[in-house]
């Protein structure tokens, strides 16, 4: 107000005694309007309007483009079940972002309550800040026999349960039936084994227009590599870690599974080599028989091919035995108040429960992993018309995965450049490649623990 | 005072000059008007300098409650990893391949442009605009047009009757094709500071060059170049500063493969903070790439006070 008067004073002085009441008005209320203005942008922190018994719990999660706003619209019909307890969603970026946002919430201090956490985004490291609630009470017997051990197992660390399963994804066979045809090979028996499917990707690998170059590829897998490699290994009958939590990836079965890859490139050259950015297009556009991607990509591809092909899909194949790594993420809750702590779990059960699962699967494309959830009505009328949903939920039957290590990520990020050394080069000496990059996990892995 | 030179008295008056109510306000005003810019930048980047200096000595993943003081063993296994050397070798070979092609097309672009012709503002808006494009947009642009299966650039090689090549998806060509993106992205910049600097050469040297009978080149050589120098030189510590820090096209086009080609050092930073959780580590990077540039750039000031000289 002093900072008004002085530039009040300041008009009089100019204008003198002369100036008119109009003049004055017009001057005076851009002050009053901001002054009121701003007052009311403050009140609402100082007079929030609370209804008596309610809970407020922040909610973050990872999904973006338009799955997002069909869990916004989840937890809006769970705000109308529960009156008493109101949830503030919000959408962080990528499972990665999310890391990132929790990693300076821990120093801020600013966490939500209920957070999405990716299967391979610092999970451990979550866990091991203290900050995340143990769930293992939470989880019933039925809840464990329903998802299944091969799930569970990725959202535990230390022993316990950090996260419940929720966004649920695993690769599945993505097959051009027209593509099958054309060359003799019958779409109903798409390859069920490793060497089926180098026989039937050879057949699919053709040079149609004849100028010496391939135009139609048989096979290819998607850019999320070391997802892949994970399915290869475990197909192989191999793991990434053993069980003293060592990696053991110089073990025989990964030096096979990594042959095997290897081997569809140079030896069967019925894979592109590093052409799986391109993978996606090449598909939809029709030139690729056999494409591995991640079942959430079905709605998208169905979409893109339209009526141009017959659009199916298969489980992948078995080296040693059948096996699919799984992906995408669950939920976790941060340990806060007991009012809030009991609401976050209220929301993360209704967005587990058979229904919830059934709901958030028909409205997103991602998996139904619950065996209740495949088997009530409405989720039977939908499988019938949307049949390759209904292959990727059956095929949960083969998920595995490896126990959560705080190395997952170096292994990742390792594996992927490994295979990409060995598809950009022929000669590439895979069981020394795999023996120093072993050495060099295990090397992280007992650093960690010295800490 | 007037032209005098201050005595001891009159730099004390000065001094203690905010004792005086009208001066005290002059003082409060000043410092008010400084104080945002001050508060953010210390808050920002000196508290975070300093904070992440005293992390690089530590064991932490950021999130763990934890710290474990570890001395200089975060910089001691860095300078004995050979990723690191791996990270600097292919920064520098993207210094190597940028800076020197950037700042020849920029001047031939600024001489060229450096005339009067119908739709010169129109040339020289066409290469400043990928200055102001966001970077991350133009990768995924440029990652569509280096497709080694659906690309244009390859169809375009096709019907030229060369061999298509893989670009960003093979290990050997993919740091010529962000170099390329490179080049092209910050042409524009160097053509505009040069063009500056192009148009505070007086013109009468010129004029000087005809009546003694220089030709074009000449006057590039002896007139042109030398008084370039300032110019010349600011360029060239930016755009070494600059590239030394490039992040966003690798992140966006290539995540440092294949194979680790275009593995950065700032994305092998990137990578050790918030992909292995390894804070102190990165820190540590984080001010060695710091004593690099530094370094960098102290010897340029020196080379540059010796061989260049302002008007």
């Amino acid at each position: 107000m002093r900072l008004q008067r002085r530039t009040e004073r300041a008009y009089a002085e100019k204008g003198g005694d002369k100036m008119n009441s109009f003049l004055r008005l017009v001057l005076k209320t851009p002050y009053r309007i901001a002054f009121w203005a701003m007052g009311m942008m403050i009140a609402p922190f100082f007079f929030q309007p609370t209804v008596y018994g309610q809970v407020t719990i922040d909610f973050w999660h990872a999904m973006e483009g338009p799955k997002g706003p069909a869990l916004t619209e989840m937890v809006k019909d769970f705000m109308k079940e529960h009156p008493n307890i109101k949830v503030n969603v919000s959408l962080q970026g990528g499972y990665t972002d999310i890391v990132r946002k929790v990693q300076a919430g821990i120093a801020a201090n600013a966490l939500p309550d209920l957070l999405m956490l990716g299967q391979r985004h610092g999970i451990p490291q979550i866990s091991d800040s203290g900050r995340l609630l143990v769930l293992d009470e939470y989880v019933t017997a039925e809840d464990r026999k329903d998802i299944g051990p091969g799930l569970f197992g990725r959202y535990s660390y230390k022993g316990k349960v950090m996260a419940i399963p929720f966004a649920v994804s695993t690769p599945i066979f993505h097959i051009n039936a027209n593509r099958f045809k054309e060359v003799g090979l019958n779409p109903d028996k798409p390859p069920t084994t490793w060497d089926e499917l180098v026989a039937y990707a050879k057949k699919l690998t053709r040079d149609v227009d004849g100028d010496g170059r391939i135009d139609q590829w048989g096979f290819n897998i998607h850019s999320d590599i070391p997802w892949h490699v994970y399915g290869f290994i475990y197909q192989n009958g191999g793991t990434l870690y053993g069980p003293d939590g060592q990696s053991k990836l110089d073990s025989p079965e990964v030096i096979q599974a990594i042959q095997f890859w290897s081997d569809l490139v140079h030896k069967h050259k019925v894979m592109p080599p590093m052409a799986h950015e391109g993978g996606s297009k090449l598909f939809t556009a029709g030139n690729l028989g056999i494409f591995q991607r991640s079942s959430a990509f079905i709605e998208g591809a169905a979409k893109a091919i339209g009526k141009r092909f017959d659009y199916r899909v298969a489980y992948l194949p078995k080296g040693k035995i059948y096996a699919v790594p799984d992906g995408g993420g669950g939920l976790g809750v941060f340990k806060s108040t007991p009012e809030k702590e009991r609401a976050a779990i209220t929301l993360l059960k209704w967005l587990t429960s058979t229904k919830g699962i059934a709901r958030f699967s028909k409205d997103t494309g991602y998996i139904t992993f619950r065996k209740s959830s495949i088997a009530i009505p409405e989720m039977k009328a939908y499988f019938a018309e949307n049949t390759r949903d209904h292959v990727a939920a059956e095929q949960m039957e083969y998920v595995r995965s490896n126990p959560v290590n705080h190395a997952d990520g170096a292994i990742w990020d390792g594996l992927g450049n490994l295979i990409e050394k060995i598809e950009s080069n022929p000669k590439a000496d895979i069981p020394a490649l795999l023996k120093e990059f072993n050495a060099k996990v295990n090397k992280e892995i007992v650093e960690y623990r010295g800490k | 005072m007037g032209n005098k030179v201050a005595s001891t008295e009159d730099k004390a008056t000065i001094l203690f000059s905010f004792v005086k109510p009208r001066a005290f306000w002059n003082f409060v005003a000043g410092y008010g008007f400084v104080l945002p810019a001050l508060v953010l930048i210390v808050a920002f980047i000196f508290v975070p300098a300093i904070y992440g200096f005293l992390i690089s000595f530590t064991r932490w993943d950021m999130m763990s409650p934890t710290r474990t003081f570890v001395g200089l063993s975060n910089y001691y296994s860095l300078l004995k990893s050979t990723d690191f050397y791996h990270s600097l070798f292919v920064t520098l070979y993207y210094l190597v391949g940028t800076i020197p092609f950037t700042m020849a097309l920029g001047l031939g672009l600024a001489v060229a442009l450096n005339r009067k012709f119908p739709g010169v503002t129109f040339f020289r808006l066409v290469y400043y605009s990928p200055v102001v494009t966001s970077t991350v947009a133009m990768g995924v642009v440029w990652l569509w047009m280096y497709d080694p299966i659906n690309g244009i650039i390859n169809y375009l090689l096709l019907q030229l009757g060369l061999p298509p090549q893989k670009w960003v998806s093979s290990p050997s060509t993919a740091m010529p094709s962000l170099i390329i993106m490179d080049i092209w992205k910050h042409v524009g910049y160097d053509m505009i500071i040069f063009l500056a600097g192009l148009q505070s050469i007086p013109h009468h040297l010129y004029e000087a060059m005809d009546v003694d009978g220089g030709g074009r080149w000449a006057k590039f050589r002896l007139v042109t170049w030398p008084l370039l120098a300032p110019t010349t030189f600011f360029i060239l510590v930016i755009s070494i500063i600059n590239r030394f820090k490039i992040f966003a096209t690798v992140h966006t086009m290539t995540k440092g493969g294949p194979a680790n080609a275009t593995e950065v050092i700032v994305y092998f930073l990137y990578k050790q903070a918030f992909q292995y959780f390894k804070i102190g580590y990165a820190f540590a990077i984080a001010y060695i790439l710091f004593v690099i540039i530094f370094a960098l750039t102290l010897a340029q000031w020196k080379i540059g006070k010796q061989k260049i000289h302002y008007q």
